[in-house]
Formats: structure tokens, sequence, C-alpha cells
């Protein structure tokens, strides 16, 4: 019990730690860096801890006509939801809601973040926030099967389930073909996970203002930043710890730093894939995403004709 | 003497007949009372109430003690035929819920039905009553003569509710087809029905007799044991809304008065899936018969699934939008239901597993359903209009039933911890387990999840344009929330949604109950060893050890604990709140004409649906035929054209009607030739016989 809380505790913290933090070292290191050949942020790697502390006080504007209650709730609900999402993951080693829930429940925990943002965006009544809203939507209910089929993949192979059972399984079956498909196939739908470039449709700036983020400022804007980056560090956890579990030590702190030096592998490839591509439309997004739902079907196929 | 009749009046079954009873007697006195338009909806009320109270009492029982079964109170020997009353767990579950939503609906339409002041409550609160008592039969007779009496007197009282509105056009339309439907779909049962007594070895009705009937058929006639097994399935499936049999769905839900369309979705259409598992799970015996049709009644299921909500996805009338998702969680409880039928002979655990999932789905979805038609009524009720792009912002002006309006789309969703998440995640922990041994369920189960997944876009839509957002309406609107009566009704089914969700224990021990109850005694494994043995959680063991969890509480304290950290970090530094409107980018603009209206959303995922055959355009799934420009061509969809089929069949039906009423036309001379005339015809005939 005092384990479970013990990791939970830890899991929450490294994910609002290290969400922001590997944002930092992308937008410096690669976006500026690299592919702007600038400079990037002063104060490097802290940048996003800065933004987050700069609008955590900054002036909180509702709006008037909307629905003000729901406004306040749906960024905390959604960093909520990103966050007890988190607590599924072994990010340490072993997860402290393992006997809890299994992937189907992560897999909806998750998307009640993504809900809660398109709440906060409708409650406010913008219609900019609205054309943000839906593109949201459509971006997920096109992405979440690829992260799902991926994780069936898995299942057939494991016969359960549980994360645990699916890690285990890989642990000791090895590297398979049909994980490492469906490893791709997360690995694109991470882009739209994350709301990076090419798929930051929903957040469009040029487009639409910020889509969903439009009304939102100060305290909440500071909540639904660090709710993407929680989100952005929960997606890339998944990956890393269902399809590349190697490295297993036992040791809590050990397994901690490797799961985390994956991750952060995992977050500069998608700043790479970011840095390299435009932004795409809704409808081209749509076809991507088909052709990545395939490429996961195909994973589950592998799965069922050799494990 | 008196203590044994005491004892013998507590009895479910008597319990039971007397709840129906009182609800006939209440249908008479709101009849009578009806021209006292204030006073007769509460009297109806009351008497659904009182009845409403007796049944969940007498369920409650049987839960308790076990079936009961009366023996027959009439018989007609020559047919073979006897009216016996069997009340077991299955019965039981469903008479819950006809309680539940019969209240709620009940108690919602004492003041909704005085918007409609041009018609008369006679129309409704008997038709209701008696609609509800024909409910409880159908759910009890364990003989199929009068059970298909009883699903024919349930289907002439929800017709005349559904037709409540009868100077609209489209309402009438709506009503024929729904009446015609429901009746071929009546003779397919009739005729599978009498296909069955025929081969029965005792000549008779009941259901143990039908049993028999198709345990000697399915050695040397197993041509006619499937097409008595379609014929079910055809008159069931179009009763629950099954596509494409149930294509009368989307136009007689929305056309009904919203406090019986909530009966309808959350209740009516339920008896289809009673009827699939008392034929498949206890008529039909455990054989090849129960995999195949298992599957044939998943892929139905599958279908509807897919059609119903990709169409609910562009509507923009809120009930055409509540009708279509129920025929998307009907294909849910079919997938369920069929899946377990399908493992009946393979694995037991998978099978009742799979059946409660089903049951589980229908319980939450009588819950939901039947709120959201609720609130779409009360939105009615306050703005005169079912268009969704024609208000928005209405959760300022109301703003309980936005709430639970909130709660329904999110249980509807299957967003955890509500109730239709519980259920979702079972049928897809089964689902899923169950492809490693027919893969086809692997693909259902996916499509479930993808469907799951726009099922979310859909209900956002139908908060977004409706309840959030700036105030909007395009007509005169009071701005206060509907009235206490028909705000309890709401709040009442959200209190459930929230309770299944968090416990899905409670109905899930129950409905274990109710799956043994049809299957073979000893057949089902215990209720620990499938659903473990935590006190509000789920672990599912399907035979190979735990498979999958669903814990809610722990989960809920999580969510509840982070979501204070969350505001902990809001408010940290204690920011200056300060209201502004919305940024219109420098100008100010009125609320209408910068408002994102219902019919944009989506567009492109619509567009992204849409196939080209050739040079045609498929845009949309649910079936309809379009008519080619010119040519001999043209006439072929005209004469399959199913619409223009039943008018052509309606109006010569008429024009006859029409002239033999010719015969009859007033003059009181006319009729007593006509006495007379019979009189002698009847003379020589009798004379001719003898």
């Amino acid at each position: 019990m005092t384990e479970a809380i013990g990791l939970g505790v830890l899991n929450i913290v490294l994910v609002l730690f290290f969400g922001p933090l590997f944002e930092g070292f992308v937008r410096k290191y690669i976006k500026a860096n690299i592919a702007h050949s600038r400079r990037g942020p002063l104060v490097g790697v802290w940048q996003p801890f800065i933004d987050l502390f700069k609008l955590l006080g900054k002036e909180d504007l509702e709006a008037a006509g909307g629905v003000v209650t729901l406004q306040r709730l749906a960024p905390m609900m959604a960093l909520a939801a990103a966050l007890t999402a988190s607590l599924f993951i072994p990010i340490a080693g072993k997860a402290p809601f393992e006997m809890h829930g299994d992937l189907i429940v992560f897999v909806y925990i998750i998307g009640i973040s993504a809900v809660f943002i398109v709440f906060g965006a409708m409650a406010s009544g913008s219609p900019y926030s609205y054309v943000g809203g839906t593109r949201e939507m459509t971006l997920y209910l096109i992405v979440e099967p690829v992260l799902f089929i991926a994780l069936v993949a898995a299942m057939i192979n494991a016969h359960s389930l549980r994360f645990h059972d699916l890690i285990a399984w890989h642990q000791t079956h090895g590297v398979s073909l049909s994980m490492l498909v469906g490893a791709f196939a997360l690995l694109m739908a991470m882009q739209a996970q994350f709301g990076k470039l090419p798929f930051d449709i929903a957040e469009a700036e040029q487009e639409i203002i910020g889509g969903p983020f439009i009304e939102m400022s100060g305290p909440k804007l500071a909540l639904l930043k660090w709710t993407m980056f929680s989100r952005q560090f929960v997606f890339a956890s998944v990956l890393v710890t269902v399809f590349f579990p190697w490295g297993k030590t036992g040791i809590l702190a050990i397994d901690a730093l490797i799961t985390l030096i994956k991750v952060f592998v995992a977050y500069v490839v998608v700043g790479l894939i970011e840095v390299l591509t435009p932004r795409l439309r809704i409808d081209q997004a749509l076809r991507f995403y088909l052709a990545m739902i395939i490429t996961s079907a195909i994973a589950v196929v592998l799965a069922y004709v050799s494990p | 003497m008196t203590e044994n009749m005491a004892q013998k009046m507590l009895n479910p079954e008597m319990i039971l007949a007397v709840s129906a009873g009182l609800l006939l007697l209440g249908a008479l006195i709101s009849a009578l009372l009806s021209p006292y338009r204030k006073v007769v909806g509460w009297v109806a009320f009351v008497f659904v109430l009182v009845a409403s109270s007796g049944i969940t009492y007498a369920a409650i029982k049987v839960f308790a003690e076990g079936a009961r079964i009366v023996p027959p109170i009439f018989t007609l020997p020559a047919i073979g035929a006897g009216l016996t009353v069997r009340i077991d767990a299955l019965s039981a579950v469903f008479v819950l819920i006809f309680a539940l939503v019969g209240i709620c609906a009940t108690l919602y339409s004492v003041r909704y039905i005085q918007i409609y002041d041009h018609e008369h409550p006679i129309r409704y609160y008997p038709f209701l009553l008696l609609f509800l008592a024909s409910l409880i039969w159908v759910v009890t007779a364990s003989d199929m003569l009068f059970f298909i009496v009883a699903w024919e007197l349930m289907t002439l009282f929800s017709y005349a509710l559904v037709v409540y509105e009868k100077e609209d056009r489209k309402v009438i339309r709506a009503g024929i087809r729904y009446f015609i439907a429901t009746h071929i779909a009546t003779a397919c049962m009739l005729l599978a029905a009498v296909i069955l007594y025929v081969n029965s070895p005792d000549r008779s009705f009941a259901f143990s007799s039908l049993r028999a009937a198709l345990e000697n058929m399915a050695a040397d006639k197993p041509g006619l044991v499937h097409l008595v097994l379609f014929l079910f399935f055809v008159g069931f499936a179009t009763k629950a809304g099954i596509l494409p049999f149930g294509f009368w769905l989307p136009e007689a839900h929305p056309a009904a008065p919203s406090s019986f369309s909530a009966l309808l979705s959350g209740i009516m259409i339920k008896t289809g899936v009673y009827g699939v598992i008392r034929v498949f799970g206890e008529i039909l015996p455990l054989s090849h018969f129960s995999t195949n049709w298992g599957i044939i009644i998943s892929l139905f299921g599958t279908i509807s699934l897919f059609i119903g909500v990709v169409t609910a996805l562009v509507q923009t009338d809120s009930k055409v939008l509540l009708a279509f998702s129920s025929i998307e969680n009907i294909g849910y409880i079919f997938l369920a239901v069929g899946m377990g039928i399908a493992f009946l002979r393979i694995t037991p655990a998978i099978a009742v597993a799979s059946i409660v999932a089903g049951l589980f789905h229908l319980v939450n979805h009588a819950c939901f359903k039947s709120l959201l038609f609720l609130n779409a009524g009360s939105v009615l009720y306050r703005s005169g209009t079912r268009d969704m792009g024609k208000v928005s912002g209405l959760i300022n002006i109301m703003p309980l039933t936005g709430f639970t309006a909130i709660i329904g789309s999110l249980s509807i969703s299957g967003i955890p911890p509500f109730n239709g998440f519980s259920s979702k995640w079972l049928i897809f922990s089964d689902s899923l387990m169950a492809g490693r041994a027919m893969p086809i369920f692997l693909v259902m189960g996916v499509i479930a999840v993808f469907v799951s997944a726009v099922t979310i876009a859909v209900y956002l839509k139908f908060l977004g344009t409706i309840f959030l957002g700036q105030l909007y309406s395009d007509r005169e609107l009071e701005h206060k929330d509907v009235p206490v009566s028909m705000r309890i009704p709401q709040v009442v089914i959200a209190l459930f949604c929230i309770l299944f969700g968090v416990v899905p224990t409670l109905p899930i021990s129950l409905l274990h109950q109710a799956a043994e109850a049809v299957l073979p005694e000893g057949y089902a494994p215990p209720l620990d060893y499938i659903f473990g043995t935590l006190p509000a959680g789920v672990t599912l063991n399907l035979g190979e050890g735990i498979v999958g969890a669903w814990n809610p509480l722990p989960i809920v304290l999580a969510g509840v604990l982070t979501l204070l950290l969350s505001y902990a970090i809001y408010r940290s530094m204690a920011a200056p709140v300060r209201k502004t409107s919305v940024w219109q980018c420098g100008v100010v603009v009125g609320v209408n004409e910068a408002r994102f209206k219902a019919h944009g959303y989506y567009v492109s995922f619509r567009d992204f649906l849409a196939f080209r055959i050739g040079r045609r355009w498929v845009r949309t799934y649910f079936p309809s035929i379009p008519v080619p420009k010119a040519g001999w061509l043209a006439k072929v969809p005209v004469t399959f054209d199913v619409d223009r089929l039943y008018y052509k069949v309606v109006e010569v039906g008429k024009r006859w009607c029409e002239k033999f009423s010719e015969t009859h036309i007033g003059v009181p001379q006319v009729y007593v030739l006509w006495m007379v005339a019979g009189m002698v015809l009847a003379i020589v005939i009798l004379y001719a016989l003898s």
C-alpha cells in the first residue's frame, strides 16, 4: 500500500518534472540550434519551466458569456487525467496501479484529458476554439485506434490485457517482428499525440490562433501547457516501456533512469521529425493515420501468425 | 389461514400481478380523468410509482430466492398454449429497468405533455400505462403464443404513442413505417413459433416444448432449424433496431414525444435483446447452430454499430442523433450477446462474461439514453426546437439539465468512471480475448473501439452545439431551467449512471445470476471465478488466469487527489481573475454572426468516409436508395423503394375501405335494408347447411 503510494508520487513527480524538461531540451537544441541555427532561449532547457512560472502569475481572463465553471474545471481535469494515466505505466520499473487497470482503462483515461481539453475549448464559446476542438476530436478519433491496435498486437502475443503481463512477455521473448511493426506505427502516432508538426493541426497558430487554447490565459494556460507536456511524457513512456522494455535491473533508481533515457530518445526522434516537416491538413492527416491503422493491423496479423 | 394467505400475498408473482393490475386500473382512471389536464399526469404518475415499487420488490425477491414459476392461469388445450408466468433472474433484470425508466419518464411527462396543447392527454397516459403493463407481460411469459400476444400489445400501444402528434405528416409517416416493419417482424416470429409447435413432441407452445422441438429437428431438418432461427432473428432484430431491419428507428424515435422516446429507446428496443437471449440461449439447445448464429448476430451488431455512429456524426437534429446513437448501442449489445452465444460450446467463461457484458450495456444504455432523451426534451420544452444549429449555450440558463446532459454524454461515450465505460470495458475485453480463439471477434472488437472514439466526437457535438458556448436562441427564451418535476428524473438517472460506473460489481452480480438463469444448470462458472473478488472492482478471468482489471475506486481516488494537486498549482500564485469578452480579432461581433454551427462539425471526417463506385458517390452508409435521373433504369429502384410500396398499399387499402363505407351512407332506411338482407342471407346459409 505504501509502496503503491510512493511509486505513485514518484511517477507523478517524474512526469511533471521531466515533461517540460525534455520539451525544453528539444526546443533549445533541436529546434533552435540544429534546425534554425540560432542560439535559442537564454536559460536553455529550463525555458518551459520559466514559461509555466510566468503564466501562473498572469491575469486570468475568463470569457464572460461562456460557461465559467467549465472553463475553470477543464484544464484541471485534463491535467488530473494525464497524471492519473501515468500511474498505470511502470516508469520506475513497477506501476503503482498495475492491479487496478489494464490497457483499455489506460487508453480511456488518457482520452479523458483530450475530452476535457475540448470541453474547455467549447466552454468559452469562441468560434476559433470550436474549430480547434473539432479538429482535436477528429485527430483523436483517428489516432487512438493506432495506439489501441498496437497494444492489441502486444496483447495477442502476451495473452493478457494487463501492462505487466505485456512487458513480461516482451522481455522474455526478445525482439519480434509484430512488436517492431507496432512500435513503428505507435511512433508515427506519437507525432499527433504530442501535438507536434506535422500534426499540430488542432493548435495551428497561424490558422486558428491557438484553437482550444485561445480563450485560456494565465494559470489556465499554464495548466493546459503542463497537460500537454505530461501527455507527451505518458505517451512516450507507453511506447518505450511496452515496446522496448529491455534493461530491467530491479533497482528502482536505475530502472527509472533507463526509462528516462529511452523516453529522451523518443523525444529526440519526435523533435527531429517536427523540425523537418510542414503542417499537414486535417484530411491529409486522416489519410496518413488510416495508413498507420493498417500498419498496426499488420502488426496484429503478424502476432497471430508468428509470436 | 390468514397468515398463509398473507404469506402468499407477498409472493413475487402475486405482487407482480397486482402491480400489472394497478397499471391497468391506472390506465382506466387516467382515461376517465383526462379532461383535467393538470391532474391526470400526477394520477398516472402515482399509479406508475406504486406499481414500479411493487415490481422492484418482486424482482429483488427473485434475485434473492430464485426463479418463480406460476402454473397456467388458463390454458387453451386445443392449441396447446397456456398463460404461464415465469419470473427468473433475466426477467427480473428487465423488470428493474422498466421500473426505473418508467417512473422517471412518467414523472417527466407530467409537465412535458402540457406543451402539446393541441393533443388530448387521453391518447397519452392510458396508453403509457398499458404499454408498461404489456412490457411486464412480455418478459414474464414463458409460453410462445402468449409471448407473441404480449409483444403485439406492446407494439400497438407504442404505436399509439409514437403517432401522438397526429397532425404532423412526418409523425404519421414514421408511425406507419414502424407499424408495418414491426408487424412483418411479428409475422416472422409467429411463423417460426408455428413451425416449432408443429414439430414439438407434445404439441404445445411452452418454451420447454419448443426446445424439445429444436432438439428433434436438429438432427434431420437442419435447414428448417436455420429458417426458424432466421425468422426469430428477423423478428427480434427489427424490434431492437438492428440495421438493415431497424430502418424505422431513426424516424419513429424522434417523432414520439420526448418522454416516450426515452421509453422507446430506453426499454422497448431492449425487449428485442430479451427475445434473442431467450431463443438463442434457452430455447436453442447447445449445438453448432449456437456458434454459427452467434457469429451472425455479432456481425449484424457490428454493422449497426458502425453505420449507426457514422450517421449520427452528421446529424443536426438532436433527437435523430440520439436515435442513431441508439442503433449503435444496440449494436454493442448484439455484438456482446452474439459473442456469448457463439462461445457457449467453446469456453463457458467467455460466453457468460460476454452475455453479462451485453446485459450490462443494456442496463446502462437504458439509463443514459433515457437521460439524454429527457435532456433533448428539456431543450425542446424551453427553446421549442430540436435543431442543434438554432440554439447554443443553454447550460447558462438550465445548469442542472446541462450538467446531467454532460454526465449522460460522458457515460454514453464510455468515459471512466461512468457506467458506459464499465460495460464497454467488459465488451472490449471479452471480444479481444475471444479473438484469440476466433479472430473475427478481434476484428469486431477493434471496430467497436474505433466506434467508441467516434461516439465521443458525436456527443461532444451534441453538448457543444446545444449546451456549451455563448447563450443564443433564434426565438424568445425564458431564462429558467425546466420545472422541478422534470429535473428530478434527470438527476435520478444521472445518479444511477455514476453508481453503476463506480461500483460495477453491484450490477454485475445481478446480471451473472440472470445469465445463470438462462443457461443450463451448473454450466456457468461462478461469479468469483470470472469477475474476481474485489469489493467494488472487476478482475477478469476467462479461463486462463486474470487477464484484465478495472477497479474504479482507487482510480477515482487518484483522480480526485491529482485534481486537488492541479487546483493547488492553479491557485498557487493567486492570479487576479477578470471577465472579458471572447476575442474576435478586435471587432465586436454578435453571438450569431460568429457561431460554429452544427452542420459544420466533422466535415473532414464525413468527406473522408465518402467513397466512389464508378461515378456515383456514396456519402452516407444508412440504407437509402438513390433514384437515377432518366431511362428505364430509373424505374427499377422506384419499384424497390419500400416507402412507395408501403404508401401504395396504404392508398389501395384506403380506397377499398372508402368504397366499402359507401354502403353505409347515414340514411337509417339503408341500414335497415342491410340488416334485412343480412338476415335473409344467414337464414339461407343455415338452411343450406342443415
